[in-house]
C-alpha cells in the first residue's frame, strides 16, 4: 500500500459531482484514460485476444457530503446529499468548496447548548468566518484528517480512497490476462449509483466486481456481499471466486455500485467484494492494515485465476 | 412579448401520463405552423429540432399533468386512481373534467362529506385518497380508464404578471420551449433539440426515451419548483425573483461548471435569477443525466405556488427570465463550435 498516495487521495475534496480534483492523482503519465458523461474515470488493460470477455472492477470516486441551502445571519444552512445521522455531523470540521473553487473552513454546530440539551433532534448549521464567500449550491465535505497508526488507517472517505489507491496500484502492474480488464472509478456513486449506470453503458462489460466498504467487524479480511436490498450476487461468479480465494460473507441493507451494474444493459453477472470498515460514512472511518493487505492480495490472486471463458 | 393566448391553450388541454395526445397534437401543430421539424418517440414525447452548429443541446419539459383515472363507476359517482401525487386536503369540492374514450368532455365535482354533523375528530383528519369520488350529478357516459384532470381555469391575477391555472407544472415549461424556438428560429446558435416529454409525473419515463433519441451533449430540463414566499411555505425562492438555478433534487445534482456558466450568463445579460437547493422532488434531469454514457444536465425552474393543485401561480417575469437565459445560453460561442 502506497501510504503517501493514499493520504494524498484521502486529503482531496471529492464530494459527489466535484470529483474532478481526484483525477490528477489517479492518472499515470503515458497511459490513456476515458471518461463518461458524469466524470467517471476508466482505464483499460487489454488482453492479447481482441475477442476476450471484459471484466470491470468498479469502485466509487465520490464521498459523502452536504450542500449549502441558504446563508443566513445565524449561519450556513445545509442539506445532506446522502442519508447521514446527525451524530455523524455535529461538531465536525468541514471544508466548503465555493463556486469560485475556493476551499474554506467551517464547523457544523448546533445552535443549542449541548451541555443543557442532552437528547433529541438538533438544529445543525455551519459556522464559518468566511461565510461571505459562500452561496447556495456550494458543496461541503468533512475536513481532511488522515492518520496512520502501526495497525490502522483513520480518515474521512477512507474506504473509497483506499479502494481508489488499490485500483490505481493494480492498474500499474503488468497484467497478461485472458480477459480485458477495466478499472472504473465511478462518479456520483455514493449519492445514488448514478455513474454505475453510465460506466456500464460505456464499458459494456461481460462481468463486474463492485469494490466497496462494508460496515463490519474489523480483522475479517476480504468480504463478499451475499445479500443487500439491491443485489444478490451472480451465483456462478460467486462460486468461482470462492473456489480461488478466501472470503467472509457479508449480509447488509446498503447497496453499492453492483446494485445498478447487474441490472444494466441486458444484465451483467456481478459480485460485490468489500473491505471491513468501522464508521462508514463518518468523518473518521477506520480500516485495519491487515484487512487492506488481505483485500489487495485476494484481488490479485483472483485476477490471475479467474476463468471467464 | 409572451404569447398568453397560447399559454392559456396549452394549460387548458387535458393530458395525464400516457394520455398526452391532445398536448402532443397542439405542439406538433405549433411546430408545423412555424416550419420547425419534429418527431416522436415510442412513448409519445414530441422532439422538435433547430438545426445549428456545434454541440447538441437537449431542452426538456414534460407534457403530462397530475390527474386521475376513473377506477370504477357506480351510478352518478366514480372512484379514482391518482396518476401523479396529490394531497386529498386540496381536492374536495374542486371541479374536474373527464375525457371519455370517444373524446367527450364531462364536468364533475369532487364529492365531500357534509360538513354539518361531522365530529371534530373527523374534521382534523385528511380523507384518504381511496375515499375520494367524483359526482356527475346524474349518470354520465364515463367508464373505467377515462382520464380526469382539473377543470381548465386560466386567469390573470390582480397583478397581471401573475398567472393562475391548472397544469402549469409543466405546461409552462412546454410554453418556454416554444418561446425559445420562436426566438432562435432564424438565428445562429447550437443545435437544439426541444423535447416535450411524456410520463414525467409517474417516473420520468419519457426523459429516458427522449434522451435516447436526442443523443445530446448536454441537457437542460425546464420545470417548476416550490416557491417559498407564502405564509405556509418559506424557502429562498420567490415569485418574481427570476429564473431558478436548481442545484439539486432527489435524483440529480447540477454540474458546478454548468450552474456557474448559467449564473455568469445571467449576470452578463442582467437576467434575474435565484437558487433552489431541495433534496426532494425531481425533474426529467434525473433520468437525462444518467442515460447512455451520461450527459451533463441541470434544471432551470419557474417558482410556483400551489404545485399539484387545481390552480397554481407563476410570475411571468420568471418565465421571461428563463426564456432570455436559455436564448443567451444557446448562443454562447463555446456551444456553437465543435
Amino acid at each position: 500500500m502506497n501510504t503517501q498516495h493514499l493520504k494524498q487521495l484521502a486529503q482531496t475534496f471529492g464530494v459527489s459531482s466535484a470529483e474532478s480534483q481526484l483525477h490528477t492523482y489517479l492518472q499515470e503519465e503515458g497511459k490513456t484514460y476515458q471518461q463518461d458523461g458524469l466524470g467517471s474515470l476508466l482505464t483499460w488493460i487489454k488482453s492479447e485476444n481482441p475477442e476476450a470477455k471484459t471484466l470491470m472492477l468498479a469502485c466509487p470516486l465520490d464521498e459523502v457530503g452536504l450542500m449549502v441551502q441558504q446563508v443566513k445571519e445565524d449561519g450556513i444552512h445545509f442539506i445532506s446529499l446522502e442519508p447521514l445521522h446527525q451524530a455523524a455531523l455535529v461538531n465536525q470540521r468541514v471544508q466548503i468548496l465555493t463556486h469560485q473553487d475556493q476551499l474554506i473552513e467551517g464547523v457544523i454546530v448546533s445552535n443549542e447548548n449541548l451541555l443543557e440539551k442532552t437528547s433529541g433532534e438538533l438544529n445543525l448549521i455551519i459556522q464559518s468566518d468566511q461565510a461571505e464567500w459562500v452561496q447556495p449550491g456550494d458543496l461541503v465535505g468533512f475536513y481532511p484528517n488522515f492518520m496512520e497508526t502501526p495497525r490502522a488507517y483513520y480518515s474521512k472517505a477512507l474506504a473509497v480512497r483506499l479502494l481508489n489507491e488499490l485500483m490505481f496500484s493494480l492498474a500499474q502492474e503488468n497484467w497478461q490476462l485472458p480477459f480485458h480488464l477495466v478499472f472504473a472509478y465511478v462518479a456520483q456513486s455514493t449519492i445514488g449509483y448514478r455513474g454505475s449506470m453510465t460506466v456500464t453503458h460505456k464499458v459494456q462489460p461481460d462481468y463486474a466486481l463492485a469494490l466497496t466498504g462494508f460496515e463490519h467487524q474489523l480483522g475479517q479480511g476480504m468480504l463478499m456481499g451475499l445479500y443487500d436490498k439491491q443485489l444478490v450476487p451472480d451465483q456462478k461468479l460467486r462460486h468461482q471466486i470462492e473456489k480461488h480465494i478466501q472470503v467472509q460473507p457479508h449480509f447488509g441493507l446498503l447497496g453499492n455500485d453492483g446494485s445498478f451494474i447487474h441490472k444494466s444493459l441486458a444484465g451483467i453477472p456481478t459480485v460485490s467484494l468489500g473491505l471491513p470498515v468501522q464508521g462508514l460514512g463518518t468523518a473518521n472511518e477506520v480500516i485495519l492494515k491487515e484487512d487492506a493487505q488481505a483485500f489487495k492480495e485476494g484481488l490479485c490472486q483472483l485476477l490471475r485465476k479467474l476463468d471467464l471463458c | 412579448m409572451l404569447d398568453l393566448a397560447w399559454l392559456e391553450r396549452l394549460t387548458s388541454l387535458s393530458g395525464i401520463a400516457a394520455h398526452e395526445q391532445e398536448v402532443a397534437l397542439a405542439l406538433q401543430e405549433w411546430y408545423d405552423n412555424h416550419q420547425i421539424e419534429h418527431q416522436s418517440d415510442g412513448l409519445g414525447s414530441v422532439l422538435a429540432s433547430l438545426a445549428g452548429q456545434g454541440k447538441r443541446i437537449m431542452l426538456a419539459s414534460h407534457m403530462d399533468e397530475v390527474g386521475f383515472l376513473i377506477e370504477s363507476v357506480n351510478q352518478s359517482y366514480a372512484s379514482l386512481r391518482p396518476v401523479g401525487s396529490w394531497w386529498t386536503h386540496l381536492l374536495l369540492g374542486q371541479w374536474f373534467t373527464v375525457t371519455t374514450q370517444d373524446g367527450q368532455k364531462i364536468a364533475a365535482l369532487m364529492g365531500s362529506p357534509a360538513t354539518h354533523g361531522i365530529d371534530s375528530k373527523q374534521k382534523e383528519k385528511v380523507q384518504a385518497i381511496e375515499d375520494c369520488y367524483l359526482d356527475f350529478g346524474s349518470q354520465a357516459p364515463v367508464s373505467p380508464g377515462d382520464m380526469v384532470v382539473p377543470e381548465a381555469n386560466f386567469r390573470l391575477m390582480y397583478n397581471k404578471d401573475i398567472v393562475a391555472s391548472k397544469a402549469l407544472d409543466d405546461r409552462i415549461g412546454c410554453f418556454i420551449l416554444t418561446e425559445v424556438a420562436q426566438r432562435l428560429k432564424n438565428d445562429v446558435h447550437a443545435h437544439v433539440i426541444l423535447a416535450h416529454t411524456a410520463q414525467e409525473e409517474v417516473g420520468l419515463r419519457g426523459a429516458r426515451t427522449a434522451t435516447y433519441l436526442a443523443r445530446a451533449d448536454l441537457g437542460i430540463a425546464i420545470d417548476t419548483t416550490l416557491a417559498g414566499d407564502t405564509p405556509a411555505n418559506q424557502n429562498g425562492c420567490r415569485l418574481g425573483g427570476g429564473v431558478v438555478l436548481s442545484m439539486i433534487d432527489s435524483n440529480s445534482i447540477a454540474p458546478r461548471w454548468l450552474a456557474n456558466m448559467m449564473a455568469e450568463i445571467a449576470k452578463q445579460h442582467h437576467i434575474p435569477y435565484q437558487y433552489a437547493v431541495f433534496n426532494g422532488g425531481g425533474t426529467d434531469c434525473g433520468n437525462m443525466h444518467k442515460m447512455l454514457d451520461g450527459m451533463p444536465a441541470m434544471t432551470l425552474s419557474i417558482p410556483i405556488r400551489y404545485m399539484h393543485t387545481n390552480s397554481a401561480l407563476v410570475h411571468l417575469k420568471d418565465v421571461q427570465a428563463c426564456v432570455d437565459l436559455l436564448v443567451c445560453f444557446l448562443k454562447e460561442e463555446g456551444l456553437c463550435t465543435d
